[in-house]
């Protein structure tokens, strides 16, 4: 089968799993009462044969009836009490470990984050951990009470006679063997045909997606065929998943169908021998059932451990990473404005860095002096974020070193550092929210309605703010997709000119916008910002005509830096980008 | 049930399996039957012998164990290739659909929801047939263990009546709960979802605003939240857990309590006292099935609403004149569009030439993108016409006038497989090596793609992600350059990628336009700089039309526009 999964290191190891339940603080006392409720709930099924196989053998002793009636009032109250505790101990624990994994996750170094896909971070906290956790304090509450259960059950039967007992016991080995080999060779080919599914499934999404190119291309006829083809596959392997079930239930059935006769033929046996009462052989079958189906449980959660670990693994693996700044620190200055410094001077001193093995930036120097304005061109992969990421501290510089005001910036604080930073990226990040919740986001002192307003003017926003409806208290949905490109980068300039940091970083702040909205954005960030020392990644090379200083980066290399005259002398690559521009502009 | 019938609809036409749900529907009850069997025998075996068991009695038990499983797997087989079949039928008529469906459907609902129409709502399809089975299994096996029921003693079965109604108000006033819970959980489940993909897939923000612990905490109020939701339908679960104890609570107490006074004014023997108590217990369980199947339907018909809408909307009018093959001018004629209530294009007149370069420019929402939909036929004029020629473009055959342009837009779609497919994509003529080898020189792809592993065989991953934006960009315009069209309709073509690869886009671009009628929207002068004819639209209106050195003299807007490029 193709469909084999990755396991991560740790799968298997216990190590993981005890790190977890260090971690997350689970909610014992809950846990606690959950596994007395277990234990009760262990006994009253304990006690069910003994109060109900009298009236099932037909006798109708008033002793009898009252007991059971009390029993299945008792039951039902155990039973009750038993599930309240278990979905409430899982729910708990899952809401702390849920806390504790996003708080780890948010402090987490961003090298980290390039590892791993969005998706498979929110899922991490979100479905994985639900499952892992929840099953792991499941297992915690269930696995000694149903041995508990197992035991005495077994030694009830063997007081009525031991020969009953062997009889139930001779079937566990085979279903032990049966459930850990068969179904792992089960869950294998089930695993190859999901794998399967989800490909057959995902082409069909694809060309679901591509719908317009299907149409514009005349090409349904065929496409009508090619989904036949992949719908009769998908049927296919979804037949081939049926069977494989049926075959598992098939076996499974059939042991237990054994199960039962060699119970049944013992009980029979023994009761025409005259060592047991009908009463114990009725009693009897309803524990041998019982018995097997506890037995099944235990060995299914054994199994699950497997998954469970590779789950918890993922949970361990964000909560150990290496962090910024412990939960203290960021605690410490979630109420601290940061500390201005006024308009100052960065300067790069021989600085290099690389991704793993990839070189991204090879002995780069360069001075922004205070409150000018440096642009930063080359094309994709030579470097340009990467020198924004390493301002930011996102990554530790590599070599080399990165002076703020002439002091090295490896002494201040990261949280210290970063407010002293306004980032603006390509496709201007805001979150969900009001109006109110975007332009605030990680300002720390009251901002009056007045000066909201006022910012939002200046920054061009107001028009479409004023418009919404709650004005300020307006909703933006998710990734600010009910606004436009502009609008949502106009949000975002608004936003760093309240936040008032002394170093402005543009990360092609207007690529991503028509030309006339990219030159009103771009008027509205010189004007805001005047007197900031600014740093712009740019591809548009009209934009860096008036800039104080232009610094080409050409695979980590800087290839020039100096005035746009300056440079079309003296640095050909800058020479080759402008024209390459501009024949753009006499060819295309 | 009017609704139902709504979507019943989505399976006409298509083959059912009849026959197949004759067959489960015969295994379902024949194993229900085996059920009562094994209760009728339990209770036999105690009647006959209260000291011995009868060994005639035993091995009919057994043989009805044995062919309970029996039966019991051959319906898991036999309702399993039942279900696929019935979702393939109506998977397969949704496909179809969808070829047909017209582009602006597509527009307006998204690829995302579309795509979970065929995969996951498909997937339901069979309920309909599956509660129809269970419901008239329920339906035997309930009759026929109240029937058996007041066989063995018709007192006891009227006194069991009462039970009824008390369950049935217990497990309304459950299912209320359950239904108000699942729906809180789902709201705060959701909320919180929304909330870690969006703050997951931007973590570089909340870092630079120096965000951490408020976001903790932010994470903190919505985990719990959703805690407190989880708490609520914990709770209506374990309620409806402990129904059953509370049942069998209810019947132990008719069949033995009320039971044991028969058996002793000797109306009932113990065997058949002991049968009923089991028939009472299967009966209620069926009752409990019957009752969820009103549940089940609910959310079938939520599923499948959007099928059966899909299916209803009409197909695109496809057919029409050919195209005959004398290039024409295309003429826009007081076209007036709107999507909803906002009209977008209001009584516009413009002229495309034939063998020109048309460029359409303007700001955002000024209607160029719509205008381009007009052209692509994914919508119809409100008012107004576009005519080729003399013809409205409406009366041609759609298939013949859409083979007649091609698109090249920002977006670079590729499908998975080879690049061979991809740029073979839609050709029905068969394409020499060479042919192909000559149009990727001309598109720019050749070099990176001889530099692939396998060339032209070299896989294409989903949406094309293991190439660069340049490179799936070529490869779109050489598929373009295979189709070989008399129109080019180019929307951004070289937005979004960088100098170098603009500059190669470019490139390919201009071999793909040499001879060809093109329009381009562009939002900077570099792209638009070969324009002969230029399209200032403002608000759904032209605001001027004419040649670059006519605008220049005459249109700010213009003016502005190249004086930007520098």
């Amino acid at each position: 089968m193709r469909g084999r999964t990755k396991e991560k290191a740790s799968y298997g190891s216990w190590k993981g799993f005890f790190r977890l339940l260090g971690s997350i603080n689970l909610p014992w006392p809950v846990i606690a009462l959950a596994f007395l409720a277990e234990i009760g709930y262990s006994q009253a099924m304990l006690m069910m044969p003994g109060t109900t196989a009298s009236l099932m053998s037909g006798s109708l002793e008033p002793e009898a009836l009252r007991s059971a009636v009390v029993y299945y009032v008792g039951y039902a109250a155990v039973l009750f009490a038993d599930f309240l505790m278990l979905g409430l101990a899982g729910n708990w624990a899952v809401r702390n470990a849920r806390t504790k994994v996003w708080g780890g996750m948010t402090r987490i170094r961003v090298d980290y984050y390039d590892e791993h896909t969005p998706s498979a971070l929110s899922s991490a906290v979100t479905n994985d951990l639900q499952e892992a956790v929840s099953s792991l304090v499941r297992l915690i509450i269930q696995v000694i009470p149903a041995f508990y259960y197992i035991f005495a059950a077994m030694a009830t039967v063997g007081q009525y006679d031991v020969l009953l007992m062997l009889s139930v016991l001779v079937l566990l080995p085979v279903k032990w063997i049966y459930m850990v080999a068969v179904s792992r060779r089960m869950y294998t080919a089930s695993t190859g045909i999901y794998h399967r599914i989800g490909q057959l499934t995902g082409y069909l999404a694809e060309r679901v997606k591509n719908l317009p190119l299907i149409k514009y291309y005349t090409n349904e006829d065929r496409e009508l065929e090619n989904g036949s083809i992949a719908v009769a596959d998908l049927f296919t392997a979804q037949m081939r998943s049926v069977k494989v079930n049926c075959a598992n239930s098939g076996i499974g059935t059939a042991i237990n169908l054994l199960q039962h006769l060699v119970c049944i033929v013992t009980g029979v046996l023994l009761l025409q021998a005259g060592r047991i009462t009908i009463e114990q052989w009725v009693a009897f079958f309803l524990f041998s059932s019982t018995i097997s189906s506890r037995f099944g449980e235990l060995i299914g959660m054994w199994q699950s451990l497997k998954s469970l670990q590779g789950m918890a693994a993922r949970a361990v693996e964000i909560v150990e990473a290496p962090q910024e700044q412990s939960e203290q620190e960021a605690k410490a200055v979630a109420s601290q404005e940061a500390v201005s410094k006024g308009a100052q001077s960065v300067e790069f001193r021989n600085v290099s860095f690389s991704y793993g093995e990839k070189k991204a930036l090879k002995n780069v120097s360069f001075t922004v002096p205070a409150g000018t304005a440096t642009a930063i061109v080359g094309l994709c992969g030579s470097g340009k974020t990467t020198l924004m990421n390493l301002l930011e501290r996102f990554y530790e510089a590599g070599e080399g070193q990165i002076l703020l005001g002439g002091g090295d910036a490896k002494n201040e604080s990261l949280s210290n550092l970063r407010g002293r930073f306004s980032y603006v990226q390509q496709d201007a990040g805001v979150f969900s929210g009001t109006v109110r919740e975007i332009l605030t986001y990680g300002i720390r002192r009251e901002v009056s309605d007045q000066k909201m307003t006022e910012a939002a003017k200046s920054a061009g926003a107001w028009e479409f703010i004023s418009k919404l409806p709650g004005g300020l208290d307006g909703q933006v949905s998710a990734d600010g997709a009910s606004l436009s490109g502009g609008q949502r980068q106009r949000l975002v300039l608004a936003r760093e000119f309240l936040r008032n940091a002394d170093i402005l970083l543009l990360d092609e702040p207007t690529s991503a916008l028509d030309a006339k909205t990219a030159s009103a954005v771009e008027e509205t960030i010189f004007r805001l910002f005047k007197g900031k020392t600014i740093l712009m990644i740019t591809h548009d090379m009209s934009l860096v005509r008036n800039m104080d200083q232009i610094v080409v980066l050409q695979e980590g290399e800087l290839k020039g830096k100096g005035r746009y005259d300056g440079l079309l002398e003296s640095c050909p690559l800058f020479r080759e980008m402008v024209e390459m521009q501009k024949m753009g502009v006499e060819l295309a | 049930m009017k609704n139902v019938k709504r979507y019943l609809k989505v399976f006409q036409g298509i083959k059912l399996p009849w026959m197949l749900m004759a067959v489960v529907l015969a295994l379902n009850i024949a194993h229900s039957y085996m059920l009562l069997e094994q209760s009728a025998l339990t209770a036999d075996v105690i009647d006959t012998s209260q000291k011995a068991i009868n060994g005639q009695i035993l091995i009919r038990f057994i043989a009805v164990l044995v062919i309970s499983a029996v039966l019991n797997i051959a319906t898991l087989y036999n309702s399993g290739l039942m279900e696929q079949k019935i979702n393939a039928g109506v998977r397969t008529k949704l496909w179809n659909k969808l070829m047909r469906l017209p582009i602006r459907y597509y527009d307006q609902e998204g690829g995302d929801s579309l795509v979970s129409r065929v995969t996951t709502d498909t997937e339901s399809a069979c309920s309909y047939f599956n509660m129809a089975i269970s419901t008239v299994t329920a339906a035997y096996a309930a009759i026929v263990a109240g029937m058996r029921m007041y066989r063995y003693s018709p007192k006891l079965t009227l006194y069991s009546l009462i039970s009824i109604p008390i369950m049935l108000i217990l497990a309304v006033l459950l299912g209320k709960l359950t239904f108000a819970a699942s729906k809180k959980f789902q709201v705060a489940f959701s909320a919180s979802l929304g909330y870690l993909v969006e703050r997951t897939r931007n973590l570089r923000l909340m870092k630079a605003a120096r965000m951490e612990h408020g976001e903790q905490e932010a994470g903190r109020r919505r985990f719990d939240r959703q805690f407190r939701a989880s708490i609520l339908s914990t709770i209506a679960n374990t309620c409806n857990t402990a129904l059953i104890p509370i049942f069998s609570l209810i019947t132990i107490v008719i069949s033995f309590v009320v039971g044991g006074q028969l058996v002793q004014a000797g109306e009932v023997t113990v065997g058949k006292l002991v049968g009923f108590y089991t028939l009472a217990g299967m009966l209620g369980q069926r009752t409990f099935q019957l009752m969820d199947i009103y549940i089940i339907v609910k959310r079938t018909n939520g599923r499948m609403a959007k099928v059966a809408e899909l299916l209803d909307t009409p197909d695109e009018t496809a057919e029409g004149i050919e195209m005959d093959v004398a290039d024409a001018d295309i003429n826009v004629r007081d076209v007036s569009f709107s999507y909803g209530e906002a009209p977008v294009l209001r009584g516009l007149n413009c002229r495309i030439p034939k063998g020109e370069v048309t460029a359409i420019i303007g700001d955002n929402g000024a209607g160029k993108s719509t205008l381009f939909k007009l052209l692509e036929r994914m919508y119809d004029p409100g008012e107004g016409g576009i005519y080729f020629g003399g013809t409205n473009v409406k009366d041609f055959d759609l298939t013949s006038w859409r083979q007649s342009l091609a698109i090249v837009s920002q977006d670079k779609p590729l499908l998975s497989g080879t690049v061979r497919d991809n740029i073979l994509y839609g050709v029905r003529r068969k394409v020499t090596e060479e042919e192909l080898v000559q149009v990727s020189k001309q598109a720019g792809i050749y070099d990176f793609i001889m530099a692939a592993p396998g060339g032209f065989d070299a896989p294409v991953g989903m949406g094309g992600g293991n190439f660069s934006g340049g490179q799936r960009q070529c490869i779109a315009i050489a598929r373009a350059m295979m189709r070989n069209p008399d129109y080019l309709l180019l929307d951004e073509a070289t937005s979004n990628l960088d100098a170098k690869s603009e500059q190669q886009v470019s490139q390919a671009l201009r071999n793909l336009m040499r001879g060809r009628t093109t329009v381009m929207i562009a939002h900077n002068y570099s792209a638009i700089r070969e324009a002969s004819h230029i399209v200032v639209l403002r608000d759904g209106q032209v605001e001027a039309e004419g040649s670059p050195a006519e605008l220049l003299e005459t249109n700010a807007f213009y003016r502005e526009f190249v004086n930007k490029a520098g």
